[in-house]
């Protein structure tokens, strides 16, 4: 995609993360596409025995309080739904990159992997009040892996024992220029590189390419990239940022050509994402 | 030291003077602290949108969650713990609020939020003492009980007081 802009040393870094497991790359496959079969999804965790014992394990966890032990995939992934094996799936494989402490960023383990689910379920919210069709289950994916660059751009800074601050001006209108000033790049393109590598389709990298300039995607990725720039936003006002950049990207406000929202949907869109996020972090621990 | 997590929607009172109440990573979300100096009372609520009626069953359960519902129940909660009836003693103040840039004025949450609690404070006869709202940061706010201290911290930066 975007390689010749990336320095020598961050492409080295893209290189040595390990590729997603077979199973998450079909199991992204099978659940963005639209009328696929419960049993698709049940035959892929089936084959995998990590991914059987997580699924397994998360369904029957306090979270879901069944009386009765859940001993089946089949069963297990029903009851789960798709959306928390795909991210299971990709918690597992990618969990050292989700969990390191974001410290070029001055934020917490486990910060990005909050930050990216909470986006990956408003993305989706925000996907259901698409002008023109749109996949929800896309921009949940979509959202789960928007940020996955600034793993690897805050691991590249912890071995030159840099990070991103200070100085940061509040006032800047775009923390990617602060990224790019320190780094030759930024997160985006890094992680559009990433999910190439990884095999993921034009949708998504094209998703994770431009979320945060969204006009900048192609036409028949627009829709998508908004909802996860609109998800991103949501995720961060809710409380879930990955650092000291917080909330300073700029909003894109072209959202109005591809959603129809008002304050009052906002502010629903915020509660329920808020609910659901607790619900699903918890069950996925 | 005492010390109170405040989670989102939540809300804690106390008159313990070695009491500390916190409350993490604030976005958009306004923490409202209430100080009666007169009873040495404190008391925190991590209000999250601006309007009950959009989950009234949540306000219920959750009422800080709401800025309508969340400053009338931390009050009640106040005098439940041993703070003086009489309002005019109260110190209030305000940390949060973290909002984005939309000409269009729907994402402005933050910018709801602080509008909603000062308009329900204002009917209450309360009036903000001090507050750090706005801006695109992340907040983690605490007050001492013994001080009446407030703290801020955000990633990255020094921490400093309200």
């Amino acid at each position: 995609m975007t390689e010749a802009r990336i320095p020598e040393e961050i492409m080295a870094a893209i290189a040595a993360v390990r590729p997603l497991s077979a199973s998450a790359n079909r199991l992204m496959e099978t659940v963005n596409r639209p009328g696929h079969a419960a049993s698709d999804v049940i035959d892929i965790v089936s084959a995998d025995t990590g991914l059987t014992a997580a699924v397994l394990r998360t369904v029957n966890s306090a979270v879901y309080g069944l009386r009765d032990r859940i001993e089946t995939v089949n069963r297990a992934v029903s009851y789960l739904g798709d959306r928390s094996v795909v991210s299971l799936a990709i918690r597992i494989c990618a969990g050292d990159l989700y969990q390191q402490p974001l410290a070029g960023y001055h934020g917490e383990p486990g910060d990005l992997w909050q930050h990216c689910l909470h986006t990956a379920i408003a993305a989706r919210a925000v996907a259901q009040h698409a002008r023109s069709p749109l996949d929800p289950d896309l921009a949940y994916t979509a959202g789960l892996l928007h940020d996955i660059g600034k793993a690897v751009l805050n691991a590249w800074l912890v071995t030159r024992s840099g990070d991103l601050v200070p100085p940061i001006d509040e006032r800047d209108p775009d923390f990617l220029d602060r990224e790019r000033s320190v780094a030759g790049t930024d997160h985006p393109t890094i992680g559009a590189v990433l999910a190439h590598r990884w095999g993921l389709g034009r949708n998504l990298c094209y998703a994770i390419a431009f979320h945060h300039h969204p006009t900048m995607a192609p036409q028949a990725q627009q829709g998508l990239t908004y909802a996860v720039h609109l998800g991103d936003f949501l995720a961060m006002m809710g409380g879930h940022a990955t650092g000291a950049d917080a909330m300073m990207y700029p909003l894109d406000s072209g959202y109005d050509q591809h959603f129809q929202l008002d304050p009052l949907t906002i502010d629903r869109l915020m509660f329920a994402s808020a609910q659901e996020y607790q619900r699903l972090a918890e069950a996925l621990q | 030291m005492a010390l109170l997590m405040v989670g989102i929607g939540g809300l804690e009172a106390s008159c313990d003077r070695s009491a500390v109440l916190k409350t993490m990573a604030l976005g958009s979300c306004i923490a409202v602290m209430i100080l009666d100096p007169g009873a040495r009372c404190v008391a925190m609520v991590h209000i999250a949108l601006p309007d009950s009626t959009i989950a009234p069953d949540k306000a219920r359960t959750l009422p800080g969650y709401f800025a309508d519902t969340g400053i009338p129940a931390l009050l009640t909660a106040m005098l439940a713990a041993g703070a003086k009836a009489d309002r005019s003693r109260y110190i209030v103040k305000l940390v949060g609020g973290a909002n984005v840039s939309d000409p269009n004025n729907t994402f402005n949450i933050g910018k709801r939020n602080a509008l909603a609690i000062k308009k329900i404070l204002w009917t209450l006869g309360l009036v903000p003492k001090a507050e750090d709202i706005g801006g695109r940061i992340s907040r983690t706010v605490s007050l001492e009980a013994s001080t009446g201290k407030v703290r801020v911290t955000s990633p990255g930066r020094p921490e400093w007081e309200v």
